[in-house]
């Protein structure tokens, strides 16, 4: 379970990192 | 509470600096945008690097990190964090490709220009690095082999993308942005010169020595250290250390083991080492009086860390005893009269180790012992087969209040899946549970 959490925290933190790439992008822009 | 805190204290610190080089490149004057999809790849490619340089962090068994979360799980988190940081390194250059076909040219290390030839041997380095360690027993290198090799091939890695950084540069428009990418840089080289260079020369500066070897049953040798500073070895039973016998500390040999002697003895202590092949055959060679060198201790897998609970039960499968003869052996010395109960799976009698010393201790410590065995011999009245719900129900405490007993569990790993699925049926919270599994790769 606590395997499953680690799974679930790395998973999370890639989706956040793809998220944040994309804000710095658009901050990039100018928007 | 305490462990929760440091805990997400740890996780707050490795997203803060995952992230950070966007903080610091949006801060201050920057330069025109380009365009969004390149910005985004770049976005990647800049968190990517940090992700890659917190690895080292992650396996220089830094016990405070470890402390909250167990050494097992920083471990087996190192693993799956680094499939996602391959698949965020690889999309950098992959969006350029698709926006932009032309940028394909930069695959070519002979015409392109030194910051891509840079970019793209440090993503095939780490190709190379996680498909070593994912693929290691199948290929068959050994774990020596491999680990001298992940190490290079991180360290090329890491120094070949900070290269590319500078050499690209587009973004490091300022003196300070700059400074800091320097400083950011070296912070990342000094993080493995303390793995490489600054704790070898601390362990050398330790003396152990082996005072006596112990064959047991299970195929297994004990081997106890003498240890020559005064202060002895403090530890928690139920934790492991890195040890080193043949080789200095410079040259990465080391191998991660419980401890299994009591804690209150400081002035030695003692590894049980099954022969799995490798390092571990090469044990009962070991001389008397030969020099050892130790790091650690290490874990949290360890009965200390609940002062408060009022009853153990330990589940254990063959050499995964280890950690559990160190906990009760402590138990035994300190008097301990809470309740103990020690599930221990064996192939048969003859491959169970220390099973004369764990019935003595049943008359020392309030301890309930169960062993189940895969092939009993004739007129077993015990249990027989694998540890399930079934056998778990039968010998669990009945009052399973929650925080007030806790599981340990330590086994090869079908067992450990199974014995945790197990304990999931049955409902027991997962913060009772403690788990240990010494599958670093």
């Amino acid at each position: 379970m606590r395997r499953r959490a680690a799974i679930w925290l790395a998973i999370a933190i890639g989706i956040m990192t793809i998220l944040l790439a994309l804000v710095f992008a658009f901050v990039q822009q100018g928007w | 509470m305490k462990r929760i805190f440091q805990g997400s204290f740890w996780i707050s610190l490795y997203l803060l600096i995952t992230f950070l080089p966007l903080i610091i490149l949006l801060v201050g004057p920057r330069p025109i945008g380009r365009e969004l999809w390149r910005d985004f790849s770049v976005g990647l490619g800049f968190c990517s690097f940090s992700m890659l340089g917190l690895q080292f962090f992650l396996t220089a068994r830094i016990k405070a990190v470890k402390a909250p979360f167990g050494s097992d799980i920083v471990y087996y988190f190192h693993h799956q964090i680094s499939r996602v940081m391959f698949i965020l390194i690889a999309l950098h250059p992959i969006i350029l490709f698709i926006f932009n076909p032309i940028n394909l040219q930069l695959l070519n290390l002979i015409t392109a220009p030194w910051a891509a030839r840079f970019g793209v041997s440090a993503i095939l380095l780490m190709g190379g690095l996680i498909g070593l360690s994912i693929w290691r027993k199948r290929i068959k290198i050994e774990y020596d082999r491999w680990r001298i090799w992940h190490g290079i091939l991180a360290i090329a890695a890491m120094t070949f993308a900070l290269v590319h950084i500078e050499l690209r540069g587009y973004y490091l428009n300022t003196l300070w942005k700059q400074i800091f990418w320097g400083l950011y840089g070296l912070f990342w080289i000094g993080v493995m010169a303390w793995v490489r260079v600054i704790k070898p020369l601390i362990l050398l500066k330790k003396e152990y020595f082996t005072e006596q070897i112990i064959r047991e049953n299970g195929n297994a040798h004990t081997i106890i250290l003498r240890v020559a500073d005064s202060k002895g070895f403090k530890f928690q039973p139920g934790q492991f250390a890195w040890i080193s016998i043949w080789d200095s500390p410079f040259q990465d040999h080391e191998h991660p083991f419980s401890i299994s002697s009591s804690a209150m003895d400081r002035s030695k202590i003692s590894f049980t080492i099954k022969d799995l092949g490798d390092f571990t055959g090469r044990i009962k060679q070991i001389s008397i009086g030969q020099r050892v060198y130790v790091d650690g201790p290490y874990g949290a897998f360890s009965i200390d860390r609940y002062p408060r609970s009022r009853e153990f039960v330990f589940i254990a499968g063959g050499i995964g005893i280890t950690p559990f003869m160190s906990m009760l052996r402590t138990s035994a010395d300190r008097g301990d009269q809470r309740a103990f109960t020690l599930i221990y799976a064996n192939k048969n009698i003859e491959s169970t180790t220390f099973l004369e010393e764990i019935n003595s201790m049943t008359g020392k410590i309030n301890l309930k012992f169960i062993l189940v065995l895969e092939a009993p011999p004739v007129g077993w009245t015990g249990e027989i087969g694998f540890v399930n719900s079934q056998i778990l129900k039968r010998y669990l405490p009945v009052d399973l209040k929650a925080n007030q007993v806790k599981f340990f569990v330590c086994g090869p790993l079908p067992m450990m899946d199974a014995v945790e699925k197990a304990l999931y049926e049955l409902k027991i919270p997962l913060s009772d549970i403690n788990s240990e599994r010494f599958d670093l790769v």
